[in-house]
């Protein structure tokens, strides 16, 4: 059996990754499970200067699910590099950053910076505003999209993961225009635009109002945003939203996704990814399966 | 820090809506008076997160916490039975700072009585003579403190219905004036009593340690979910990680 998925010039060895923000640097993990049989690690957004984040309270649970508002809390790339790096560089699984900025130029820059380092390669966060431009996340436009991921794309040969947001009217349109721009793999979803109101107080729980809703709960779409997107782009899709469990991450497999990462699911049990990856070798032998892109032959 | 599945060995009511659950602790790491452990919201998708409670007593591979009935986690876990399983991961954070040889002045109320008595305990057992003061609403919502401390405490009721008539700040406030000096305060329970622990050590010019709270993510400081404001670096810290026992004069109060 082979569990290897291969992304650009990188090689998971394994298709169950960590999703970004969730899993933090990765140290934070490496007492409470074993690291080396996470497939692909993707840090905490990373962007050119240290981001305090937004306001407190920045989490609310909701019925299967939470709302978060971190607000690219990060320590910034120089520290990044200088802290997080070392243990980073350790680890046996596949580490991609997650690259966020409020324009084009930051994007640049921190992948500059970041590309002495060799990294596996990196997530390119797109549910950020661009500031320069009418401050419109530049995951909404396939014309950004596209400029953005093409600008990266010229100043590094690493793997370029596009992440999509789902918070758009076709994100196929999207997930072209990544393709378009020169990216390897898109990853598919960050989280769905969310609000939780406290009706004692009349007041929006999170400070900024509105926050991104992960976990179980947004299962479907992130399933049928996977569907779709395969079907559009001829690159590998990282399924993301949701997954609990290993039957979670069969769909998105079975879906068209090449690989998956896990992020609610970290909170509530770290031993999670393990039991998922557990699970995929057990249906794919119980399947006879051979190769996780097997898994993409059920659903037309 | 470690996950582990730990056996419920007794759960009991101790006062109105709060229970304390003793389980066993099968692990090297002790737990240290002001640390906390997260505990899985079992049994159902429905709740995604872990919930966070305070250690409240450590003694021979049994650790206790003891926790207020109030939403759905809090509520499974007042079912729970003796023989049942609990998934825990701890001990998480720092602890309360060592009183060296200052006098050590423990203030604790609703949700923070537990750190507080394991604290209190922890002192007593190394021969320290903590001032203790305790705050509840109502004689109802007091436990039974003679058969949990090995300290004396001071129990204060908002309606006078046990001990002393007042909140804990009014008490230590009617103090005579040297009572304090050369004291530090711990506290744990409601902003405003802590916000109230704050302002009075500051009048005193005594140090003032506070166990914060907030809704947590991860527990372990990779999510920076539970983020509070502070006066110092960035300006948040993470309470799962850089607490949850902070310096009062880092914390930026909102109560007066
Ligand atoms: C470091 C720390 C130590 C704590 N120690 C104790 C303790 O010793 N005893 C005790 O009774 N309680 C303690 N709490 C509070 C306890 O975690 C909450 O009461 C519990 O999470 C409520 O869950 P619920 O589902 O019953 O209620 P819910 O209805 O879900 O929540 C009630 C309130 O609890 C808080 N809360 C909810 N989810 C979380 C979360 N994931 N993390 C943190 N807070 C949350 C929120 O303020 C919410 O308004 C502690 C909290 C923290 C942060
Ligand atoms: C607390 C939190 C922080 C997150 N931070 C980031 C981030 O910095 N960059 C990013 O691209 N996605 C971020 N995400 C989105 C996740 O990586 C993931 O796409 C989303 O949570 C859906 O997956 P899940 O349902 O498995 O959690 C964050 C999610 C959560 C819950
Ligand atoms: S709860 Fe995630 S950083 Fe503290």
């Amino acid at each position: 059996m082979d569990l290897t998925v291969k992304v650009g010039r990188t090689v998971l060895p394994n298709p169950v990754g960590v999703a970004s923000g969730t899993f933090g640097y990765g140290s934070e993990y490496e007492r409470l499970i074993d690291l080396d049989r996470v497939g692909a690690l993707f840090t905490k957004a990373v962007t050119i200067e240290f981001r305090p984040g937004n306001q407190v309270p920045r989490i609310v649970e909701t019925s299967s699910g939470m709302l978060n508002s971190i607000g690219l809390a990060n320590v910034g790339v120089e520290r990044f590099i200088a802290e997080k790096l070392p243990f980073l560089s350790t680890l046996s699984c596949a580490v991609f950053a997650n690259v966020a900025g409020s324009s084009v130029d930051e994007y640049i820059e921190v992948v500059e910076r970041l590309d002495p380092h060799r990294l596996s390669g990196y997530e390119i966060n797109l549910s950020c505003p661009n500031v320069k431009e009418g401050c419109i996340a530049f995951g909404t436009s396939p014309a950004q999209v596209e400029r953005l991921t093409a600008a990266v794309r010229a100043r590094t040969g690493a793997p370029l993961v596009v992440k999509l947001t789902p918070n758009v009217t076709d994100i196929t349109e999207i997930a072209r225009a990544a393709e378009a721009g020169g990216a390897d793999a898109v990853t598919c979803i960050n989280t769905v635009l969310g609000m939780v109101i406290d009706v004692k107080t009349k007041r929006t729980i999170l400070p900024g109002g509105t926050g991104g809703l992960s976990g179980p709960g947004i299962l479907p779409i992130g399933l049928a945003a996977t569907y779709r997107v395969a079907r559009a782009v001829g690159i590998p899709v990282f399924g993301v939203g949701g997954i609990m469990d290993a039957d979670g991450a069969i769909q998105y497999l079975l879906a068209g996704a090449s690989a998956v990462q896990l992020g609610t699911a970290n909170f509530a049990d770290p031993s999670t990814c393990g039991r998922v990856l557990d699970g995929i070798v057990r249906y794919m032998d119980e399947n006879g399966l051979e190769r996780v892109s097997d898994f993409g032959r059920f659903i037309d | 820090m470690k996950q582990f599945a730990a056996e419920v060995l007794a759960n009991e009511p101790v006062a109105e809506g709060y229970f304390e659950m003793r389980f066993a602790w099968p692990q090297a790491t002790p737990p240290l008076p002001g640390q906390f452990i997260s505990v899985k919201s079992f049994g159902t998708t429905d709740l995604v997160l872990r919930r966070p409670f305070a250690v409240a007593d450590y003694g021979s591979e049994v650790a206790a916490i003891i926790f207020q009935k109030k939403g759905p986690a809090t509520a499974m876990l007042a079912g729970l039975r003796a023989g049942d399983s609990i998934d825990v991961i701890g001990p998480l954070g720092n602890t309360f700072p060592d009183p060296g040889e200052r006098r050590p002045v423990l203030v604790g109320g609703g949700v923070g009585l537990g750190p507080i008595l394991y604290f209190g305990n922890w002192l007593a057992d190394r021969g320290k003579r903590p001032l203790v003061v305790l705050g509840f609403r109502c004689s109802a919502l007091v436990p039974d403190l003679a058969a949990r401390c090995r300290f004396r405490a001071v129990v204060c009721t908002d309606d006078g219905s046990e001990g002393e008539t007042g909140t804990v700040i009014d008490y230590l406030r009617a103090l005579p004036g040297d009572e304090l000096s050369g004291s530090t305060v711990y506290a744990c329970g409601p902003e405003r009593m802590m916000a109230g622990c704050h302002a009075l050590a500051g009048d005193r010019s005594i140090d003032c340690w506070v166990s914060m709270e907030q809704v947590m993510g991860c527990g372990v400081g990779a999510c920076l979910g539970c983020a509070i404001p502070i006066v110092e670096g960035g300006g948040y810290a993470r309470v799962c990680t850089e607490g949850p026992v902070f310096p009062s004069r880092t914390v930026k109060w909102t109560s007066p």
